[in-house]
């Protein structure tokens, strides 16, 4: 598999969170009108249903909400990096995320650890937001 | 006073083809499971007015089985999904259209067939699923399928409070006791914690025997009204009492949906609905994609408190000889995995006392039906008395 097909294409609602990741941020999605932040893409605001979302950077500040350790790999970027530590992030804006955390020991990991975004460059220049312990 | 559709709609017949390694197309599988279940009730196929349909992972089926089953009329027909809580939704549905004359005789049938000779199983499911958006990012990351999602709840519940990886194993070992006794189940084999410890890791901390089963079959059920069933060939199985709920909060901080799954709020309305206790209930056909799916029921209807779930199966009280007989066939860990009627095949059994060895009380046979990732849930509560 080509190394250019890890991160997906894009789309028209997606793109502004990959651009955000390229220039080193966490670029979500947030309500106008009550400041409610979502995980792109959504359309209206889970809080108060209003249709006026912006995207802005998240601090990249978060905890731990869960974890587990992925042990057989399905994907390039799975080889060589077994246990690959799963988590779900719950980030200060209040939304919670699936990612990764890295340069972590995975039996050190603990629900409510403090993480900050991090991000992990593919050779084609492709940038993936993960985690690592903050 | 349980409510007036309480007990008024019985299971008359139950149909099931062999399971696991058969390689037959779903629709092949459906059929067979539709006439299974007739010749079990005693009826005619003239006599079937009501048709339910739910696919299951390979979508194998639609509503035009109503053509290959040789249905010219049918006054009740539709095709449904509600992932693993299909199988109790159709039951359901079923017993209000009889309840309401809209048809005597209601057929709800499931059928998958996920294993294809020389094709991996990944691939089956694969080819359905294509995710979009920022979801298309899940595999990179490592959250294909929800094997991922449900390992996170299993290490939250651990993390939290102090569950271990033996009480999960305690799970699919008492399920895997009950299965020596099922002539249709897969995995007979016993299994020691030795075993369980050494069964390889999908997702930490899951094993391979912490995950349901991957089968192809077929499973049909027949819903008819509580009169009619007392003059078929079977002993009629009620249906005292239902309920759904179905929770979609995932991504938002603040709420903990891996804790507490949507059988919390469906489980007091099924048992008022029977008027019936927790305490009445004497088995339990749990949905079981994984072990922890089964702990995280048995909390979320109240059989011990939250986070309690752990010591509570510890000491084996799931399994044969058991002060609450849990998935007595084996579930979908150690028998077949036919989504949300493989408990439902197993409640019909034993509600008819048709058990054999590993027959346990069944005067209250709780059955659980659950899909998505703890997202959507149907309860059924069976029993061999209408009231």
């Amino acid at each position: 598999m080509s190394e250019q097909s890890w991160i997906p294409e894009p789309s028209e609602k997606t793109a502004p969170f990959f651009d955000g990741a390229r220039q080193g941020k966490l670029r979500l999605q947030k309500c106008t009108d009550c400041s409610t932040w979502g995980y792109p893409p959504v359309s209206s605001c889970s809080h108060c249903g209003s249709d006026q979302i912006e995207w802005a950077d998240a601090s990249g500040h978060g905890t731990v909400y869960s974890h587990a350790r992925l042990m057989r790999a399905y994907h390039p970027r799975h080889q060589d990096r077994l246990p690959l530590i799963l988590a779900q992030i719950d980030i200060a804006e209040g939304v919670r995320l699936m990612t990764n955390i890295i340069d972590a020991e995975p039996s050190d990991v603990r629900v409510g650890d403090a993480v900050v975004a991090a991000f992990e460059t593919f050779p084609d220049g492709g940038v993936l937001p993960v985690f690592k312990p903050a | 006073m349980p409510h007036p559709m309480s007990g008024k709609a019985a299971i008359c017949g139950l149909g099931m083809t062999e399971m696991g390694r058969v390689y037959k197309s779903a629709t092949d599988l459906a059929v067979e499971a539709v006439r299974l279940a007739l010749k079990d009730a005693g009826l005619e196929i003239s006599q079937l007015d009501g048709l339910l349909i739910n696919a299951g992972s390979t979508r194998g089926i639609n509503l035009g089985l109503h053509k290959d089953l040789g249905l010219k009329e049918l006054s009740v027909l539709t095709f449904m999904q509600g992932f693993g809580s299909s199988a109790g939704q159709m039951i359901q549905y079923a017993a209000m259209a009889v309840e309401n004359g809209m048809a005597d005789y209601i057929a709800c049938v499931f059928a998958d067939d996920p294993l294809k000779q020389g094709k991996r199983i990944g691939d089956s499911y694969a080819s359905h699923s294509r995710p979009e958006a920022m979801a298309s990012l899940y595999p990179i990351y490592g959250f294909a399928g929800a094997i991922p999602m449900y390992a996170m709840g299993a290490q939250r519940h651990m993390d939290a409070y102090g569950t271990t990886q033996e009480q999960l194993g305690q799970i699919a070992i008492s399920q895997r006791q009950w299965a020596a006794f099922n002539e249709n189940a897969t995995m007979r084999k016993p299994m020691t914690m030795d075993d369980y410890h050494a069964s390889p890791w999908v997702v930490e901390p899951f094993h391979i025997v912490d995950c349901c089963l991957v089968s192809n079959g077929g499973v049909a059920v027949i819903v008819t009204s509580a009169e009619r069933a007392k003059d078929l060939k079977q002993p009629p199985v009620y249906v005292r009492g239902w309920a759904q709920q179905h929770n979609h909060d995932v991504g938002y901080a603040g709420h903990d949906p891996l804790l507490e799954g949507p059988g919390a709020k469906a489980g007091p309305r099924a048992l008022s609905m029977a008027d019936a206790k927790l305490e009445d209930i004497t088995q339990c056909q749990l949905y079981d994609c994984y072990t922890y799916t089964v702990l995280v029921t048995l909390e979320d209807y109240g059989f011990c408190a939250k986070g309690e779930g752990g010591p509570f199966v510890e000491d084996g009280k799931l399994g044969p000889g058991g002060s609450l007989p849990t998935n007595t066939g084996g579930g979908e860990l150690s028998s077949f995995y036919m989504w949300g009627m493989t408990p439902v095949t197993e409640g019909v059994i034993q509600a008819r006392g048709h058990g054999g060895d590993r027959q346990a009380p069944n005067d209250l046979v709780l059955v659980t039906g659950n899909g998505g990732v703890l997202n959507y849930h149907a309860t059924l509560l069976l029993s061999p008395q209408a009231a």
